[in-house]
């Protein structure tokens, strides 16, 4: 019983030093992506579509951290709470690809409208 | 100083959009028009090259500094986003192609074609080597002359100075076929500044060289009308001050002998008229610049000197009140006149008058 106890504690610590692993990268990204966005609007090459994406897959794991920390992993996954931070995050990451994809058109599409 | 200038190029640059976008743009010369023969922007370009060695290599870096600057602030102005052409390096061919010439089409090739100086298309990208070819039909810059080497420099820059900006990319550029060289049409190589096959034909290109052109047999095609350019041999104005702000205002080695140049020039061009109009009175230069479109001037007689007025003129007012260009115009009035009237006359005075130029000539010894 003791050892299944320890063992209990040994998967409980290595899955919470896990977990601190994976929203520490995450909480990394963000000074990156606000350094890429400030480096890439001083050479005036901020890129609309990278930007969104990125912002897409912060925003999904970072809400859902923060509903973690609020409401316990398995309740939540039971009663579905989890699902619109991803939906939401997802949607940023498919407006992203949809704007990249239909750049070039809406670009000039632009410099068409200001030469009339 | 070098601001002012800047300013003189960016108001030239703004005017070519303006047009383009079709606001509504003042005529900048309501009696001569806004169009002037090829002739006046390719002599300037032609006296510096055979004067000053380097002057190709000093117009290549001023219109492509300048080119840069105004293609960048275009396409912010036009709305196109900052990204557009995001990782340029990294797009498929065929993308990069389409998308690149589409660009350049609707707005430089148009900017181009409404000036008049020629028809600017990409011919091919190069990605994997980053090169680009753009070719030039009617180049404003060669047409009617003929040289050993390739002249277009000021279109070389352009054309370097436009696709870094719209790419963002330091690139440079070289004329591989020029017109001037019995070559069909000007084509120029673009391709990344670090690139070390670019930065030797660069240095090639750009090596001082003293370029014959044939000033006089070159007049005299315009004089006579002879038709040199399938879109026709006028230009507009606007093309010829990017091209002089770009050239002897910008360049102190270019601008320091700018009197000798222009006395030079106007000793040269007075036996060339007086032949062409069988005529050496003083009227000749008022049917000159006006069969040319460049100036309306009118000479006097007055003692034994010549008072000169210059009402309207292809350079802006701006522009003629830099010393630079003042010196070259006076100088080639000094020497025009007195070539023709076999005396030594020198410029005294040059003021301004509500817009207009008075140019006071009087005999050498007075």
């Amino acid at each position: 019983m003791m050892s299944n106890i320890n063992g209990n504690a040994a998967a409980a610590i290595s899955g919470m030093m896990l977990r601190v692993f994976d929203i520490a990268i995450v909480l990394m990204l963000v000074p990156v992506l606000v350094l890429y966005l400030q480096y890439s609007k001083s050479k005036a090459q901020e890129s609309v579509t990278f930007t969104l994406i990125m912002c897409g897959i912060i925003i999904s794991q970072l809400s859902t951290y923060i509903v973690e920390f609020a409401i316990p992993l398995d309740q939540a996954i039971e009663i579905g709470i989890l699902d619109p931070p991803y939906l939401f995050g997802y949607m940023i990451i498919a407006i992203g690809l949809y704007a990249h994809r239909k750049y070039d058109e809406w670009g000039y599409q632009m410099i068409e409208k200001m030469l009339g | 100083m070098s601001s002012e200038i800047d300013k003189l190029i960016d108001e030239a640059w703004n005017s070519l959009l303006a047009r383009l976008a079709k606001k509504d743009t003042v005529p900048a010369r309501p009696s001569l028009g806004d169009d002037i023969d090829l002739y006046v922007p390719q002599v300037m370009t032609m006296l510096l090259m055979e004067s000053d060695p380097s002057a190709g290599s000093l117009i290549y870096k001023s219109a492509c500094t300048s080119a840069n600057r105004n293609g960048y602030s275009i396409m912010k102005r036009l709305g196109m986003p900052a990204d557009y052409f995001w990782k340029f390096e990294y797009w498929p061919k065929e993308r990069a192609f389409d998308t690149l010439k589409r660009v350049i089409n609707r707005v430089f090739s148009a900017m181009m074609n409404q000036n008049k100086e020629g028809t600017l298309d990409l011919l091919d990208v190069d990605i994997e080597h980053m090169r680009l070819t753009v070719s030039f039909k009617d180049c404003a810059e060669c047409a009617g002359i003929t040289a050993e080497r390739g002249i277009c420099y000021y279109h070389a820059a352009t054309f370097a100075g436009i696709i870094s900006a719209l790419i963002n990319k330091e690139l440079d550029g070289f004329e591989s076929k020029c017109h001037a060289r019995k070559d069909d049409t000007c084509t120029f190589t673009i391709g990344k500044r670090a690139d070390p096959e670019i930065a030797a034909r660069m240095s090639e290109y750009l090596a001082p060289a003293k370029i014959q052109t044939g000033i006089d047999e070159r007049l005299g095609a315009s004089l006579q009308g002879s038709q040199l350019r399938t879109i026709g041999n006028m230009v507009n104005i606007w093309y010829y001050r990017l091209l002089v702000t770009n050239s002897i205002m910008t360049n102190p080695a270019l601008a320091a002998t700018s009197t000798d140049m222009g006395v030079r020039y106007g000793t040269r061009l007075a036996p060339v008229i007086s032949d062409f109009y069988k005529d050496s009175q003083l009227s000749v230069i008022r049917k000159y610049y006006n069969q040319l479109h460049h100036l309306d001037v009118t000479t006097t007689e007055s003692g034994d000197g010549v008072d000169i007025l210059l009402a309207e003129s292809a350079e802006s007012e701006a522009a003629l009140k830099k010393k630079e260009l003042l010196d070259f115009i006076c100088g080639e009035f000094q020497g025009l006149v007195s070539k023709l009237l076999s005396r030594n006359l020198v410029c005294k005075e040059a003021s301004f008058d509500g817009g207009k130029l008075k140019v006071k000539l009087s005999p050498a010894q007075a």
